[in-house]
């Protein structure tokens, strides 16, 4: 009769030859080992040679058992000696590999199910953290009293991708919005925060996350240089869309020396940013 | 034993280092080290994980086969690395936002690697962790001198930005030692990576012959 404890043994030697590997007895007898089967675990130690000669009748049986079973399982004929029975056990261990790799695999990714589980809540926290703190630089504190962070509205931009827009709002009424902005810089997208007054005026622009050359293009951040706060106060209006450009595409706004690629970058992305405003504006500025 | 931990702090700092010696981990050794500060937390984090996978893979050696050796190695590894990711992310995170980019690169680090195969995965879990750890301090070392002769000659600062790194305190680690637009662009950029390791790899051999040394030819298997 199948024994409960021999199941593991069984469904290994079974997925052994489904799949084509050659299962060895050696993996079979690992596996009771594993599965802590007194009888396999000292028949097996035994037919290794690891333990000391049968010293009686039990050992003698257990041993014999354990042969049967291989027998049973490796299907070798009950006519064949006992031998061949050593010589199955001797097949290469292939299964043992992808067993240790998996076991590996499986508490490497228990720890980090685990680590994962207990950082959630304070990376998200952090994350909270950093958008408020950006939003703060584009969104004068004296213009809202509710927190823009949850003040939130999905909305497709000009290239159908989805953004997210935090309003900022005084008594109720919209003063004004900001929202993440895209530009193409010399390596790479260069992410932006636009805030826009409901007016249509500019708030603030800042840089969230580029790969420009350090010691050129970085000088769109804010810490190391104030290029980008000139923006503040201007629209379509003054100046007018065309001259949204670097002076070297005729615009009216300097490219700073060395960087041609980075400030056109950013200036498409504001650009872009303000048609997005002018388009959508009714419906940004919602109940204001 | 003692002199054998001595000599695996000596390897790891100085007569076997990872980036002059061994010439290993050089995509982070140029990469990394536009400013001293760079270099210096890159290397901090990469001592860390050497440190922690090095005593892992020695706790299990044991157990893992030669066959799978590489696939577990680069598990242990890429696991470290997670964990440091998102534990510095949760609770260092000033900390996290200068070097977050970085760290997941570790991985793709040959020198850890290489340490795993040639030292942990023989020695026993004490010199393991040891061999690791100064491994990665001398990376640290390396990354930092690279980082700093291309930050002075590049931007002509030293450490700047070191106090969004370590914490205000450290802000007087900051120092000018060039005018403003004095510095000599290309150093930062990847050419001044490849000089510079270049020229120090000449320093570290120039210094050891003059000590009467033995050079030591790269190689990851050269002491283990």
């Amino acid at each position: 009769m199948l024994k409960l404890q021999r199941l593991p043994t069984v469904f290994v030697v079974f997925v052994g030859l489904a799949t084509g590997t050659r299962v060895g007895a050696g993996d079979t007898a690992m596996i009771a080992v594993a599965t802590k089967n007194p009888m396999l675990v000292r028949a097996w130690r035994r037919m290794h040679g690891f333990g000391v000669a049968a010293r009686n009748d039990w050992h003698r049986t257990c041993e014999a058992s354990v042969k049967q079973i291989i027998r049973r399982i490796m299907n070798v004929p009950d006519t064949l000696p006992a031998e061949s029975v050593a010589t199955v056990t001797q097949t290469p261990r292939t299964l043992m590999h992808g067993v240790i790799l998996g076991a590996f695999c499986l508490g490497f990714g228990l720890v980090l199910a685990i680590t994962d589980r207990l950082t959630l809540a304070d990376i998200a926290a952090r994350a909270l953290e950093d958008r408020q703190n950006s939003l703060s630089q584009v969104i004068p504190a004296a213009i809202h009293d509710n927190n823009p962070v949850t003040d939130t509205l999905l909305m497709k931009d000009g290239r159908d991708k989805e953004i997210t827009v935090y309003r900022a709002r005084k008594d109720g009424r919209v003063t004004g919005v900001a929202y993440e902005i895209y530009g193409t810089g010399y390596a790479g997208e260069i992410r932006l925060m636009l805030g826009v007054a409901a007016d249509g005026k500019l708030l603030g622009v800042r840089v969230l996350a580029h790969k420009e050359t350090p010691g050129l293009g970085d000088k769109i951040e804010v810490k190391k240089g104030d290029w980008i706060l000139r923006f503040s106060g201007l629209s379509f209006e003054d100046p007018p869309p065309e001259r949204w450009k670097v002076k070297k595409d005729g615009g009216q706004f300097d490219q700073f020396a060395g960087a041609t690629i980075t400030p056109r970058g950013v200036l498409g992305a504001i650009r872009s940013g303000l048609e997005f405003f002018a388009a959508n504006k009714a419906k940004l500025t919602e109940g204001s | 034993m003692a002199n054998d931990y001595k000599t695996i702090v000596k390897d790891g700092l100085w007569d076997n280092n990872g980036v002059f010696s061994m010439l290993l981990g050089m995509c982070p050794a140029m990469a990394m080290t536009t400013s001293a500060t760079n270099g210096f937390g890159m290397g901090l984090a990469t001592a860390a994980v050497m440190a922690a996978s090095s005593f892992l893979v020695a706790v299990f050696r044991s157990r893992i086969t030669q066959e799978v050796r590489i696939p577990v190695f680069i598990l242990i590894v890429a696991a470290m690395v997670t964990l440091v990711d998102l534990a510095m992310n949760a609770w260092m995170h000033e900390l996290y936002k200068v070097l977050g980019l970085f760290i997941p690169l570790i991985v793709s680090n040959c020198l850890p690697l290489a340490r795993l195969e040639a030292f942990a995965a023989k020695q026993p879990a004490l010199p393991s962790l040891l061999d690791g750890l100064f491994m990665g301090l001398g990376f640290t070392i390396a990354l930092t001198a690279i980082g700093a002769v291309r930050e002075i000659i590049g931007s002509g600062t030293l450490f700047a930005d070191a106090s969004l790194l370590f914490g205000p305190a450290f802000k007087a680690m900051e120092l000018r030692l060039l005018p403003t637009d004095m510095g000599v662009l290309m150093m930062i950029l990847p050419p001044g990576g490849f000089l510079v390791t270049g020229l120090l790899v000449v320093v570290k051999r120039m210094v050891d012959l003059r000590a009467g040394k033995e050079i030591q030819m790269g190689g990851a298997h050269s002491v283990a």
